[in-house]
């Protein structure tokens, strides 16, 4: 299983605070330069332990992790900061402090205590600022930027650290869609540019399928490991929802609320306004079926360039109507009435 | 930037010659910088300058300097925008140790402490008072890794202290009482000759070690799993900033007395001034500001055209009041520093 691009290696490693009180089972698990490894697990399974036993800010209970080949508990200080950083969860909110001092700091590691920043630091805190693209804020307040420009900032920080492993907690937990999906991008693209590690916890498991190289599974029962489409296979992502309403299309690669649907109806039509008026019947609990085997019946056709939805009862026409908006509504009107008639 | 050093130590300089001009006596400016320069003609008035405003002067800029830099370090250490130089307790090691020293002995009946001896001994009780709590500090902070239980901690040492120093006081005599109420008062002048060394060479001292930090405090600022990931060795980076701080604080305690809000207020109204974090630029800022509240704070307490003085540590208080509340309006959801 290691190679020699591995760059992170995990052996029978137990997760916990107490000895003798393990958080988590053991588990073996490598990762390769040039990965973007998602870790994916319910709320308070330990991902953020994970990451943190990883960063150096808490030692595991029993097993071994190998950096660069290296043993974690060989390496020093020094040598860990120039291998791994570590972004937290938190936002970075310190008033007054500019994006390029706070990305500064990122090069602790070479500089030391003393130490001031040389030409060559400060090109890599500019490198790492454009690596990210918000180098035209290097000179922002840290707390008068958007969250994603401030998440940016936390990446470009591990960045001027140039390490080979990145570490991530919930990176795209405060950020909206677009900046979610831009992220995920921005990781993906970074760890293979760069030829870096990157691990992050998140809970978007559309953006890891779509995105991560990896994805590191924390189930209570156990680890499971391997390319999301490997897992998508193997029927894994199941194993994430137990206990849930929540389902795994397949198909679709989507993540929905599981329905028992209750009633039944047939539909007609073609192109994109099926598809979408599938979708619509589906969420309102309706069985599609066959136009024989039913009462009610949506019938989509075009006139005059425009979709029109027909609500028809035993053949006859009850409702017209232009949008799906309206068929939604009709139906539930249509659905009070039969529930007063019974 | 650099124009605002500049103005700053314009200012700086300005209130230094004229806190020199300021006392009980009138004496003229040329005279005053005739005898600076070593051509002074009257005794008297050389004396005057030479051996009280000099020192006082000297003794103002040392405080408000050892007192702004203690306050800012202890602001970033703790990542708390009302810490301040005595939130380890510093001040009050230094009370409990003055009151064993003034009021302890002296209900023991032993020795009458009178003239210079006095107020070295007061220095030296002090100074023993705020390094045993630092020591306590230091040992604490070895085996607790989280900075809030340090600061709780802190503050019970200090407030245990303060504690103490009420039973002491409760069985003291009168003059006694009085002796240390008005070294609670704090005082600029009590600080001449031998004592001016010593304090000037602690305060260097201290403020050595935080120059050595400056970098080290701008990884903290940001936090235990910043400072971590970024390797720095937190437990020794605390340990220097503490013995600095009590360096600091303990010394302007020891012969100044403990003044407040000076340590609170100066570092917020550097970041106002220099609308930044960078302690590169923060530690000489607080130092020249931090020089400039405490000249003003003389200046006012000698009420000039009057022949009274008012207590330093209510003319810092009643000058740093106003700026801790102007902080705690702006700053509501006390996020960082």
């Amino acid at each position: 299983m290691q190679g020699s691009n591995t760059t992170i290696s995990i052996k029978d490693v137990e997760l916990g605070y107490t000895p003798n009180n393990p958080i988590y089972p053991k588990f073996t698990v490598s990762g390769d330069a040039q990965e973007l490894i998602a870790l994916v697990g319910r709320n308070g399974v330990g991902k953020s332990t994970l990451l943190r036993a990883l960063a150096g800010l808490h030692s595991t209970l029993s097993g071994q992790i190998q950096i660069m080949s290296i043993p974690y508990s060989e390496l020093t200080r020094h040598q860990r900061a120039r291998f791994i950083s570590f972004v937290p969860a938190e936002p970075v909110r310190v008033p007054n402090l500019q994006i390029k001092n706070f990305v500064a700091v990122g090069r602790f590691p070479y500089s030391g205590w003393t130490g001031g920043l040389s030409q060559n630091d400060w090109e890599m805190v500019d490198a790492s600022l454009r690596m990210v693209g918000i180098e035209h804020l290097a000179n922002r307040d840290i707390t008068a930027i958007s969250d994603g420009e401030r998440q940016r900032a936390m990446i470009a920080f591990a960045l001027a650290q140039d390490t080979k492993i990145i570490l991530m907690d919930e990176p795209t937990a405060f950020l909206d869609l677009p900046n979610k999906f831009e992220m995920v991008r921005l990781l993906s693209q970074l760890a293979r540019k760069q030829c870096k590690t990157i691990i992050y916890s998140t809970h978007d498991l559309q953006g890891a399928m779509g995105e991560a190289d990896m994805v590191w599974m924390m189930l209570p029962t156990g680890f499971i490991s391997g390319a999301p489409e490997d897992l998508a296979i193997n029927q894994h992502f199941q194993h994430l929802l137990i206990n849930t309403d929540v389902m795994f299309d397949s198909q679709t690669g989507l993540f929905k609320n599981y329905r028992i649907p209750n009633k039944d109806i047939a539909l007609e039509g073609q192109g994109d306004s099926l598809i979408w008026t599938r979708r619509l019947l589906e969420r309102l609990g309706y069985n599609i079926v066959r136009k024989e085997a039913v009462n009610l019946m949506v019938s989509i056709s075009m006139e005059n360039n425009t979709c029109i939805w027909e609500i028809a009862t035993k053949g006859n026409l009850i409702s017209r109507v232009d949008n799906l908006t309206d068929l939604g509504r009709r139906l539930k009107q249509i659905e009070n009435l039969k529930k007063v008639d019974e | 930037m650099v124009f605002l050093f500049f103005s700053l130590s314009i200012i700086m300089l300005a209130l230094l010659v004229f806190d020199l001009l300021l006392g009980s006596v009138n004496i003229p400016m040329l005279e005053v910088i005739r005898i600076l320069s070593g051509s002074g003609s009257s005794e008297v008035w050389n004396t005057i300058v030479m051996e009280f405003r000099v020192p006082k002067t000297i003794a103002a800029v040392l405080a408000g300097s050892a007192l702004s830099v203690s306050g800012l370090q202890m602001q970033t250490v703790f990542r708390n925008p009302l810490a301040g130089p005595y939130v380890l307790g510093i001040s009050s090691g230094a009370s409990l140790g003055v009151a064993i020293m003034v009021l302890g002995i002296s209900a023991l009946g032993v020795g009458n402490i009178t003239g210079l001896f006095t107020s070295f001994s007061i220095a030296g009780a002090a100074w023993i008072g705020s390094f045993l709590v630092l020591l306590i500090i230091l040992t604490v902070s070895v085996r607790v890794k989280d900075i809030m239980t340090i600061l709780i901690l802190g503050m019970m040492f200090g407030s245990a202290a303060s504690a103490l120093v009420s039973v002491l006081q409760y069985f003291s005599n009168e003059s006694m009482l009085r002796a240390f109420v008005i070294w609670t008062m704090g005082s600029l002048s009590s600080v001449a000759g031998m004592q001016l060394w010593v304090f000037a060479a602690a305060t260097a001292l201290g403020l050595l070690l935080s120059i050595f930090s400056i970098r080290v405090l701008n990884v903290m600022l940001l936090g235990e799993s910043y400072s971590r990931s970024v390797g720095l060795n937190i437990t020794m980076a605390r340990a220097i900033i503490f013995v600095s701080t009590s360096l600091l604080a303990g010394s302007v305690t020891a012969f100044c007395g403990p003044i407040g809000f000076i340590g609170i207020a100066v570092p917020h109204v550097a970041r106002m001034i220099f609308r930044t974090s960078n302690h590169m630029v923060l530690l000489p800022g607080v130092i020249i500001i931090g020089s400039l509240v405490m000249l003003l704070c003389d200046i006012v307490s000698q009420l000039p055209g009057l022949d009274i003085t008012l207590p330093l540590n209510s003319v810092a208080a009643l000058l740093g009041i106003p700026i801790v509340i102007y902080v705690v309006f702006k700053n509501q959801k006390f996020a960082g520093v």
